[in-house]
């Protein structure tokens, strides 16, 4: 018998929070570069505080929270984690020689001992190949169970676009540079209404409230987005004031922040609750219960605006020099 | 604003007068030449990747005029527009992650020189590293093609003036039609004419044929660094003879596109006259252009914004099938 090629990881996913926090979580627990909660990864990537909203409340809501490359990037780097980003269209024509590099890039990770996050749709993790048959074992942390995707299914599937990224090797970087770049992350996030421009039918930050009170009081939206969107939101304000909560000593007028989030995910809790209630067919939505939830919206809101005005002054007391440097790259439109 | 002036005045008088920033495409082109990837002229290179399209200005013209732009997608979609497979990487030097991301960048750099292809890197200007030294733990480097080899220690790169690092390694090439080439190209130039580079605030820059009016303002008001207008305007009238040195070139291959290859030799006329200009000041007053004859410069730059829009509208007729089906994303390929 011949001894086959390959590696298999000790990697679980678990979807709880965002698709790509849950991917990072499991490959950097897996690797030792993080300890800690989920939360803790959650909050100081700033990957809680995103919340973006298409106006008919689709479910690719969850995971249109900006350009990967950039909102990845400056998640990652925020934990002090080497990162590289591989992506770009399936149809442009480069896309098999990419296909062929980026393959070779994921066993090469896996051989070092390092899952790879993937798009599956949604994000999930490479934990091993099979080199005779040409199979990449994949996770996406709903089921315990390991899916197959052949070497020649690389990076397809039924959005326009591929992502797969490999992790390395970790500085320290102080707490409090972390908690104040990862409360700058949220803030920009909170005052970017649009972020994949030119696309104006997704709503950022404090947008994201507009669209998603918007809809509810209209209808017409998808409810199983709706569902999606609601329950990822409120995942994401527990993750956010479980976190404040942990670190609200390291910066003054912190806790001033978690106050309200705690008072935030609070007011929440029964709307939320009596809005979503769950058959044994699945999750419904109850459309006597959307009044309700939608004012709790609006006072989430206005707290979640007054944290955000708190975090504004938090932020100003230090130099920033991230902000103030014009970059070289980021935010641009998909070409 | 006065020192700042005065610190590029003077800066500017030391050293010869060149244009400072040489561009991403020559040392693209340079490596990819050296390699055999790219067998045509630089201008066709400036052309095909739709890098010679590019018009963006700070407000008051200060120097990084020229290099203030989105590298990272710029230049990605520069290798992929001609058929070479890249990576790269770019980060600010004085993140904490930085020295994760030179270590993997040397290794990397070291790998692509191994196989025989030099990498472009950003070294306060766009440079080619082009041979190592393990032992010695340097790199060399050219700042163009015709220039001496300099020395760059390992530890040194990425380590800038400016707070930026860069880098783009290219791994192979694949075919392409060159008429779809061409064709994608000019798309390319009427999004970069007419839509502004996110990266960027509008406050402060200006991209496009919108870059006209900025800089119209800026003479007209007499709000500008002057230095910094001087090696921006130079820097784009090369851009603009690449521009129309490609036209003409790709109507060998392309007959069709003829009518905007005269539009594009017009406006590289004007910006002839506009270099003549900046160059007959600078003979007249060597001590540095502390100022610039704005009442000359300001009807050339009003032609040369007549003529580019004349030149954009041209593409956009020639292509409008193409350029109607990405409706209002005429950039997205």
């Amino acid at each position: 018998m011949s001894k086959r090629t390959g590696v298999i990881l000790d990697v679980r996913m678990q979807r709880e929070s965002k698709s790509f926090t849950d991917a990072l979580y499991a490959v950097l627990t897996a690797a030792g570069l993080f300890e800690g909660p989920k939360f803790m990864l959650s909050g100081l990537s700033g990957m809680a505080f995103k919340f973006t909203v298409h106006e008919k409340l689709l479910p690719m809501s969850v995971t249109a929270y900006g350009q990967w490359g950039t909102e990845h990037r400056r998640a990652v780097d925020n934990l002090g984690i080497f990162l590289v980003d591989d992506g770009g269209r399936t149809r442009h024509d480069s896309f098999g020689a990419y296909q062929r590099i980026a393959i070779d890039c994921v066993k090469q990770s896996l051989d070092r001992g390092l899952a790879c996050l993937y798009w599956i749709p949604e994000f999930g993790v490479i934990h091993g190949y099979d080199e005779d048959d040409r199979v990449f074992y994949v996770q996406d942390g709903w089921s315990g169970e390991t899916q197959y995707v052949l070497y020649d299914n690389f990076g397809l599937n039924f959005t326009p676009f591929w992502d797969c990224m490999y992790v390395g090797e970790r500085v320290m970087i102080p707490l409090q540079d972390t908690v104040l770049e990862s409360l700058r992350l949220a803030l920009e996030d909170w005052e970017t209404p649009h972020k994949t421009l030119p696309d104006l039918s997704l709503g950022s930050g404090r947008l994201a409230y507009s669209f998603l009170i918007r809809a509810l009081q209209q209808g017409g939206f998808d409810s199983y987005g709706a569902i999606y969107i609601l329950e990822s939101y409120m995942t994401s304000r527990i993750e956010i004031s479980a976190y404040l909560q942990e670190v609200q000593s390291v910066l003054p007028g912190l806790e001033e922040v978690q106050h309200l989030y705690a008072k935030l995910v609070e007011g929440l809790r029964g709307p939320f609750a009596a809005a979503i209630s769950e058959k044994n067919s699945g999750k419904l939505l109850m459309q006597v219960q959307l009044p309700s939830l939608c004012s709790a919206l609006k006072k989430a809101l206005e707290l979640e605006e007054r944290a955000m005005q708190q975090v504004t002054k938090i932020s100003g007391q230090y130099p920033d020099r991230k902000r103030s440097t014009l970059p070289r790259w980021g935010a641009h439109t998909a070409r | 604003m006065n020192e700042h002036h005065n610190k590029h005045a003077s800066a500017a008088a030391d050293q010869p007068r060149v244009p400072l920033a040489s561009s991403f495409a020559d040392a693209m082109h340079q490596v990819l030449s050296a390699k055999g990837w790219f067998t045509l002229s630089k201008p066709m290179l400036a052309g095909m990747t739709a890098l010679c399209f590019r018009l963006s200005v700070h407000r008051q013209l200060h120097p990084d005029s020229a290099t203030a732009y989105n590298w990272a997608a710029e230049h990605c979609v520069a290798a992929d527009l001609i058929g070479i497979i890249a990576m790269q990487g770019a980060g600010f030097n004085f993140s904490p992650t930085f020295p994760l991301y030179q270590k993997q960048a040397i290794s990397e750099i070291r790998r692509s020189l191994e196989q025989g292809t030099g990498v472009v890197c950003w070294k306060d200007r766009f440079i080619v590293i082009t041979r190592c030294d393990d032992e010695r733990q340097l790199f060399y480097y050219t700042e163009n093609a015709s220039a001496a080899e300099l020395e760059l220690p390992y530890e040194q790169f990425g380590r800038n003036e400016s707070p930026y690092w860069y880098g783009q390694i290219y791994e192979g090439q694949i075919r392409k039609d060159i008429v779809q080439v061409l064709r994608e190209s000019f798309i390319q130039a009427v999004y970069k004419a007419e839509v502004h580079d996110l990266m960027l605030p509008e406050s402060q820059y200006a991209c496009g044929l919108r870059a006209y009016d900025a800089m119209l303002e800026a003479l007209a008001d007499n709000t500008y660094d002057a230095a910094g207008a001087y090696e921006t305007l130079l820097f784009y009238a090369g851009m603009k003879q690449d521009a129309a040195a490609y036209a003409r070139e790709a109507s060998q291959y392309w007959p069709e596109v003829e009518g905007v290859a005269e539009h594009y030799a017009a406006l590289a006329a004007v910006y002839n006259q506009i270099t003549h200009t900046l160059c007959k000041q600078t003979v007249q007053a060597p001590e540095g252009p502390c100022s610039l004859d704005a009442h000359s410069l300001l009807p050339l730059l009003r032609e040369a914004q007549r003529i580019e829009t004349a030149a954009i509208q041209s593409i956009r007729i020639l292509l409008r099938e193409p350029i109607e089906n990405r409706f209002h994303d005429v950039g997205l390929r």
